[in-house]
């Protein structure tokens, strides 16, 4: 029975139990010994980059692609575009399939940027004129104005990013693949292309899109694979997938998954801090002070209670916290932290500046604590930091002593959906207003 | 295995130009280094040969050409043939940025690395009709025949480029090999020297060296004014021809693997 009879559209991509093993040599005579001996002697050391893959992808769908770094994202957009051959499974694609891996680095920088998109078609194989009768709206695309007929060797990595994503958009792929292209550029042409991809998807182009860029996988694509160590760890709803990809890459520089902590008396809900445990965006525990008070896990919460780190500007969310003394504590204070991506600070918190104060904890209590926010911020993405205290050195001159402190946590994800914020600016100020009848003047 | 190069043929044209056009980008002298850097050479070689350490060539001499032209003649497709090879060899980790990630076959970068090099050939020959009407030499049309013998030249280090090239992604030593390996060639190749210094009984052996016939048929074009015997065509033909299907043949069987090395 062929898919088509049912009305289901033929994939334009076909993954099956797709693999990619390489084999290493080490050092590099071994191949040699492998290759006299016909393969009995000087075995490789065998490195499966992906394993057990399998998608399919409708024509004019957007499927994105996330994971950590040496999940397997870069080979397996390399065996579809044909680079890489597979050590297993299939690949069939139908149609042009483009790919923009790795922005600019074919250009050769002593020739103009016209030059370089001829250059680059006839690379790529296109007939005479193809490029031509498309330099027009390239360069208006691009808008880099005088640039676009001089060296590249003169461009920022911007300009290189602008002229190589015109290119390849107005080259009419059947399917686009785009790698990291957005982390280049600026906000605006950030915008633009992903106005243009959005654009070209509506008529029927297919995208792979790789990213970073949580925003742009999040705002573009129906559907996402979440790569773990080779092999698909999640497909299926943008959202979920993100917020998988955040619970289990934990914030930059963690890595590790969050560690299950110690079975002790906490004096909390067990539900709730099993959940913690389960859910939790800390990567590691951090000890700053010897001992005193600890933060076992933390989780954000969106509106309606799920666990996840995109939250839609305006609405509300939790910040939840299990903290566990291993001395006594006597006052115990917590201190949240947001910045934006440049690193400045949008809002610091604590429960004292807040007006709750603690009960003292005693070695091995617990506690669960929440902070309920109003996510009245700009769209974008934040990370926040997350300190525990104690406050009974806030006498002493040198200030309070920290006990543990995740910094860099996140990235918390601020989302806008609809085609207007309800402000603009960096955050939204608490406001009502009242209309009242102006007096007439006497 | 040759259709690729067919499909990519204006991108192996174009960039070969660009190449020649822009070796020498941001000097003042530009295109002209192309061939100053031979003439310079040619220049010192042919005042130790022919002051300092006077080389016994009787076979010129009685022909009437002066050594620089010999040497000229010989020494300028050699150079060629090698820095043809050199950056064929080369081609594939050159051009690792566009292998890792586009579907183009390697093929096409080997055969721009060969255009290239026999674009700076022809230019650096195009010296030897200005010499020749500079000693007042005749210039005949059988001046011509040197065109397709520094092609077919071109063809035999193209071959030998893609074999070893293959074989030097995975084994990077051929690459300096291959250097130490010109250098013995190239003395045991008459180009510094004429043939006839070789006692005759052993002339014989030049036919086991591939380059021997295209250089002939190049200095019997230049400076002899006729085109080479058939024999030596043919022997041309073949080792360019069996090159080339040695160098497609182990890049077929190792292609899959290349770029996972690269």
């Amino acid at each position: 029975m062929s898919a088509a009879l049912d009305g289901v559209p033929e994939p334009v991509i076909a993954v099956e139990k797709l693999g990619k093993c390489f084999r290493l040599f080490e050092p590099p005579s071994r191949r040699a010994a492998a290759w006299l001996s016909g393969g009995r002697l000087g075995r490789p050391r065998e490195v499966w980059a992906l394993r057990d893959v399998s998608f399919a992808v409708t024509q004019g769908e957007c499927l994105g692609i996330i994971g950590v770094n040496g999940s397997g994202k870069s080979t397996l957009l390399k065996l579809l575009t044909g680079v890489l051959e597979e050590s297993s499974g299939r690949v069939r694609v139908k149609g042009r399939l483009l790919a923009l891996l790795e922005l600019g680095t074919g250009f050769n920088p002593e020739l103009t940027g016209r030059q370089n998109i001829m250059l680059s078609t006839q690379l790529l194989g296109f007939p005479d004129g193809y490029a031509e009768a498309r330099m027009g709206e390239i360069e208006a695309f691009c808008d880099i104005g005088p640039f676009f007929d001089r060296p590249m060797k003169i461009y920022s990595s911007g300009m290189s990013t602008r002229l190589a994503f015109a290119t390849f958009l107005f080259l009419d792929p059947d399917i686009l693949v785009v790698d990291e292209a957005l982390a280049v550029g600026d906000m605006f042409f950030q915008r633009k292309c992903l106005a243009a991809m959005a654009e070209i998807l509506k008529r029927g182009t297919t995208i792979l899109l790789v990213s970073h860029d949580m925003a742009a996988i999040g705002n573009l694509c129906s559907r996402v694979i979440l790569l773990e160590g080779g092999e698909i760890a999640y497909m299926g709803k943008p959202e979920d997938a993100i917020s998988r990809y955040f619970a289990r890459s934990g914030p930059p520089g963690g890595g590790a998954h969050p560690s299950s902590g110690a079975a002790s008396d906490i004096g909390a809900s067990a539900g709730v801090a099993s959940a913690l445990r389960r859910h939790s965006i800390l990567a590691t525990r951090t000890h700053l002070g010897p001992q005193g008070l600890h933060i076992m896990a933390a989780r954000v919460l969106d509106r309606l209670g799920h666990h996840s780190l995109r939250v839609r500007a305006g609405d509300r969310f939790a910040i939840q916290l299990l903290i566990s003394a291993d001395a006594p504590v006597p006052e115990p204070e917590i201190e949240l932290e947001f910045r934006d991506r440049f690193n400045r600070l949008v809002c610091g918190l604590s429960l004292s500046a807040l007006g709750h104060a603690l009960p003292p904890l005693l070695a091995g209590e617990g506690r669960v604590v929440s902070f309920r926010l109003n996510a009245a911020l700009e769209p974008g993405e934040y990370s926040f930091t997350l300190a525990a205290y104690d406050r009974a050195g806030a006498h002493k001159r040198d200030g309070w002593r920290c006990h543990d402190s995740h910094a860099g946590l996140g990235p918390l994800h601020i989302a806008w959906d609809r085609e207007l914020l309800p402000f603009y600016g960096i955050a939204a100020l608490d406001c009502a207003a009242a209309l009242d009848a102006a007096p007439k003047a006497e | 295995m040759l259709e690729p190069l067919y499909r990519h043929r204006r991108y192996i044209l174009k960039s070969a130009l660009a190449d020649l056009r822009h070796r020498y980008a941001g000097t003042s002298l530009g295109f002209v280094w192309n061939v100053l850097q031979p003439l310079a050479l040619i220049l010192v070689f042919s005042l130790v040969f022919s002051r300092i350490v006077p080389v016994r060539s009787a076979g010129t001499a009685s022909k009437g050409v002066s050594f620089l032209l010999y040497l000229c003649a010989g020494y300028l497709p050699w150079l060629g043939f090698a820095d043809c090879l050199m950056r064929c060899l080369n081609a594939l980790p050159d051009n690792a940025a566009y292998l890792k990630k586009l579907p183009i076959p390697e093929q096409v970068f080997v055969a721009k690395a060969a255009l290239s090099s026999f674009l700076s050939m022809m230019l650096s020959l195009l010296l030897l009709p200005a010499l020749l009407l500079v000693f007042d030499q005749p210039i005949g049309g059988a001046i011509l025949a040197a065109v397709p013998a520094a092609v077919l030249l071109i063809g035999f280090g193209f071959g030998l480029g893609l074999l070893f090239g293959t074989l030097n992604v995975f084994f990077r030593d051929i690459n300096h090999l291959m250097a130490v390996i010109l250098q013995l060639w190239m003395w045991c190749s008459p180009i510094v020297y004429t043939i006839e210094v070789v006692p005759e009984r052993y002339r014989y052996l030049f036919w086991f060296n591939p380059v021997h016939p295209y250089l002939l048929a190049i200095r019997e074009a230049l400076l002899e004014g006729r085109v080479a015997a058939a024999t030596t065509w043919l022997a041309m033909l073949g080792w360019a021809a069996a090159a080339i299907l040695l160098g497609l043949l182990v890049l077929s069987r190792l292609r899959h693997e290349i770029r996972d090395v690269l």
